[in-house]
């Protein structure tokens, strides 16, 4: 139904949601040219070379961004790593093997768990699970393995792997809800098909709704990884915001966002503003294509369900 | 051979039931009801289908029969408010026991159901997928016996150079043969059909119909339709079910030209359904 | 048949079943712990002067953050009474004035876009277009940011419970013969109310969460402040400041206003399931 906006007929009302229309539409643009504008000092100085500079030094007014775009790549890809297989299986819980009283109260759970703060998450990830995580499995590791690259340095528990294991947690309701909605669009035909020819729930699981649902599970991957990366508060907390580029995974590191929290405040020269601000231009940039990604793989999902009938 | 197979087939030979020639009985359905949570669908059903003949189940919609059919491979009880009483007994063994081998069960009892549900696969992967669930084989055999299954369900021809193109880009008819030949392909004694052509177009239920012909000297056949004509162009016996009680089991001619109860001639007559 | 390939196959089921399983009770796990921890260290935080004191330099004792929570309120507020006007007025003309044009439909792929942008980076264009320019932090700019994250959000729900309002709805009101805004305004909006009040709530649950933007659009002040161009201490801001600090007292005062926030999103998500629910049973 479309009626006709016809000038006689606009009211003040119109007017108003027409305005807001329009302000909601380029507050996206407003954005990116705001950081734009602000990042151009940095630009002027370091060109290119900022996104490949390898340090980062706000005493002698240097700054070069790789450090901070690896770790935050970094963190985000071991947080899908562990948090992407978590996630399925806990959906095909939800919809495949769970019993209908069980089901519900853990939905319920997991979407709650998305509504915990990510400040929450930091508090509890640097004085509760990083002390846990150091004792019981960086320490035993770093006993069996006392030469491996992977757990080189002091096992404080602060790190990239605690980052990442905290940012997987934090992912995973988004996962775990996007997968789920789609296993539940999924025609019962299909399942019941499966299940006559005398399949078990695994391979009804992976062999058939899988590759129904494959689009759609990835798109929940990448929106997941679109999260991570600008994920602020918690890895500030536990992340030890060194700007360094290790192979060690206890080793503190730093991201985008944690630098942005831990310096922008404290900025005192135009350049390191500037470069902070540039440093946002890039996380703007990632979290962008991948989300952009993810939206495209999900609408043809639920598009393709629309027109199934 | 699996033992809980060999154990069934032991158990037949001794299985005599009230008189009637045992042997020749695929399946018996005693005193059979189902429940969708507290609402009776199905009401004390009790008749046997022969060995690799057609039965139809027949009835108005929503008189139970394909509750009825679902009950022969359980697959009801992927919802967990439905519920069956009763015994059906398929080679000795009642399958509504509760320590049936689900997995076997419906390796020996196939299904194809009204809408064509072909699998997000390929042509070859959609028939491969249920084959490859028994039994490890070799690329060739796969390829050996998808060939013959495709042939028994009239579509090799039609496939024959597409196999690798997703079974999505069949039409509907194509779609409902490549399911019975996926079901096929397992090797079942007893084949479901649940409405299989109602979906379909005139000529493609044709086609289906022509199959199921040729399948039923093979395969002990169960099919459900709303479509009278064609339960008596396809079907040997008929099983007449109205709102959930059966009202009249016979052989299909007797029942189309000669019916007993008088719920049978009026539903034959067009007086309801 | 091949018997060993049945036991594998049920081998492989049942190691299906079993991870499953394991998983979905773990995350259920994991969010007891959280709860617990942040139950059992926070409640000990909270006491009379938690609520009513303003903080104490380091070293001594005692104080509170009465101060911060004022402000987050104030900031929550002031973001909520910019965010939901123009969220919800967007929403009406996506889902109304302009359903079906092309624009909706960038609006509505902006809007997505939008709501997925990390929130540090919202923040972030908030201090350099209100902050650099006015050189200070400011309540008007945490406030801005904040609404920035609800307009999404509220934008979004707004039109999806409006197209759930059937068309015949809207035809009988112009079959009366009153204009199409007014029957907008009087018809489409009241039965789409509660499912939009569900959405704003949603949306003020997640802002109360929300540090990031803050840090660097309101900071944080040791005082009161009731003026809208000054420093503007909030609760979240200051569990950061206080958790990174290297004094007992103060971390101790991190995890009371981490016990508050806690609580104050798990009742406000909890609440507006409940409404959500009624939406959904009519």
């Amino acid at each position: 139904m479309k009626i006709p906006f016809s000038k006689k007929e606009r009211t003040p009302f119109e007017v108003l949601s027409f305005i807001s229309a329009i302000a909601v539409f380029s507050i996206i643009f407003l954005i990116f040219f705001a950081l734009l504008i602000e990042s151009f000092p940095a630009m002027k100085a370091f060109g290119f070379k900022f996104l490949i500079g390898l340090k980062w030094d706000p005493v002698r007014d240097i700054y070069g961004a790789l450090p901070q775009i690896f770790g935050t790549l970094t963190t985000s890809f071991l947080a899908i790593l562990i948090a992407f297989p978590v996630g399925i299986l806990t959906a095909f819980f939800l919809t495949e093997i769970s019993p209908s009283y069980l089901s519900r109260p853990i939905s319920i759970g997991v979407e709650l768990l998305s509504a915990v703060p990510s400040i929450i998450y930091g508090m509890w990830g640097l004085f509760v699970f990083a002390p846990i995580i150091s004792r019981r499995l960086i320490i035993p590791i770093k006993n069996k393995f006392p030469n491996s690259p992977l757990f080189e340095g002091p096992p404080m528990g602060i790190g990239i792997l605690t980052a990442s294991i905290i940012l997987a947690i934090m992912i995973l309701p988004l996962i775990v809800s996007i997968c789920r909605e789609i296993l539940l669009l999924i025609p019962d035909k299909v399942r019941e098909s499966a299940y006559a020819m005398g399949a078990t729930k695994a391979e009804v699981s992976f062999k058939i709704l899988f590759p129904y649902a494959k689009k759609g599970i990835i798109g929940s991957a990448f929106l997941a990884i679109g999260r991570a990366l600008g994920e602020t508060m918690a890895v500030t907390f536990i992340i030890g915001n060194q700007h360094n580029i290790t192979t060690s995974l206890i080793s503190p590191s730093s991201t985008i966002a944690s630098t942005l929290a831990n310096e922008l405040s404290e900025a005192v020269t135009k350049l390191h503003t500037s470069s902070l601000i540039f440093l946002g231009l890039v996380l703007f940039f990632l979290s962008i294509t991948v989300i952009s990604l993810s939206r495209y793989l999900i609408y043809s999902v639920e598009k393709n369900s629309g027109s199934r009938k | 051979m699996d033992s809980i197979e060999g154990n069934i087939l032991s158990v037949e030979k001794e299985l005599i039931h009230s008189g009637e020639i045992v042997s020749n009985v695929e399946l018996m359905v005693k005193n059979l009801s189902f429940y969708y949570g507290k609402t009776v669908a199905l009401k004390n059903i009790s008749f046997p289908i022969y060995r690799e003949k057609v039965t139809a189940i027949i009835g108005p919609s929503g008189c139970g029969k394909s509750t009825l059919l679902r009950c022969f491979n359980r697959i009801f009880e992927l919802y967990k408010e439905q519920k069956a009483e009763g015994e059906i007994i398929f080679r000795g063994t009642n399958i509504l026991s509760r320590d049936v081998n689900l997995t076997m069960l419906r390796s020996k009892i196939g299904m194809i159901f009204q809408k064509p549900t072909p699998f997000p696969l390929s042509i070859y992967d959609n028939i491969a997928f249920g084959m490859k669930l028994y039994q490890k084989m070799s690329r060739s055999e796969i390829r050996e016996r998808i060939e013959v299954a495709l042939r028994k369900a009239a579509l090799w021809d039609e496939v024959k150079d597409k196999l690798l193109e997703p079974a999505t880009s069949l039409s509907g008819g194509q779609q409902q043969r490549l399911c019975i030949a996926r079901a096929i392909a397992i090797e079942p004694e007893v084949l479901l059909m649940d409405e299989p052509a109602s979906a379909l177009d005139p000529i493609a239920t044709a086609k289906i119909e022509e199959l199921i012909e040729e399948l039923s000297g093979k395969y002990t056949i169960v099919i459900v339709t709303h479509n009278m004509q064609q339960a008596a162009r396809v079907s040997d016996y008929t099983a007449f079910l109205y709102l959930g009680e059966l009202v009249e089991y016979s052989d299909t001619e007797k029942f189309f030209t000669n019916p007993k109860e008088k719920k049978s001639k009026e539903y034959l007559t067009g007086r309801f359904g | 048949m091949n018997k060993r390939h049945s036991i594998l196959r049920r081998i492989y089921d049942y190691t299906f079943k079993t991870f499953a399983t394991f998983f979905a009770f773990l995350a259920i796990f994991i969010l007891g712990a959280i709860l617990y921890e942040v139950l059992k260290r926070g409640s000990g935080a909270i006491n009379f002067s938690f609520f009513f004191h303003l903080p104490k330099p380091p070293g001594e004792a005692g104080g509170g953050i009465a101060n911060a929570i004022v402000g987050s309120f104030i900031v929550t507020f002031i973001a909520s009474m910019i965010g939901i006007p123009i969220g919800v007025m967007s929403g009406i003309y996506s889902a109304e004035f302009g359903r079906g044009t092309s624009f909706s439909r960038y609006l509505k792929f902006s809007t997505e876009i939008l709501s997925s942008v990390p929130s540090i980076v919202i923040g972030l264009f908030v201090y350099a277009v209100i902050v650099v320019p006015m050189k200070s932090f400011s309540t008007i700019a945490g406030a801005l940011a904040l609404s920035i994250i609800t307009i999404p959000l509220i934008h979004g729900v707004t039109e999806e419970m409006l197209l759930m309002v059937p068309n015949t709805l809207r035809e009988a009101g112009l079959a009366l013969g009153v204009s199409y805004p007014f029957v907008v305004r009087k018809i489409c909006l009241k039965s789409a109310k509660i499912g939009v009040i569900t959405g704003i709530l949603t949306a003020i649950a997640r802002i109360s969460g929300e540090t990031a933007p803050l840090l660097f659009t309101s900071l944080n002040s040791p005082f009161f402040n009731f003026s809208l161009l000054k420093p503007m201490p909030t609760a979240n801001v200051t569990i950061f400041n206080y958790a990174m600090s290297p004094y007992d007292d103060w971390r101790q005062i991190a995890w009371g206003a981490s016990f508050l926030i806690t609580v104050a999103i798990l009742l406000l998500t909890i609440l507006s399931r409940i409404l959500f629910k009624r939406v959904k049973n009519g």
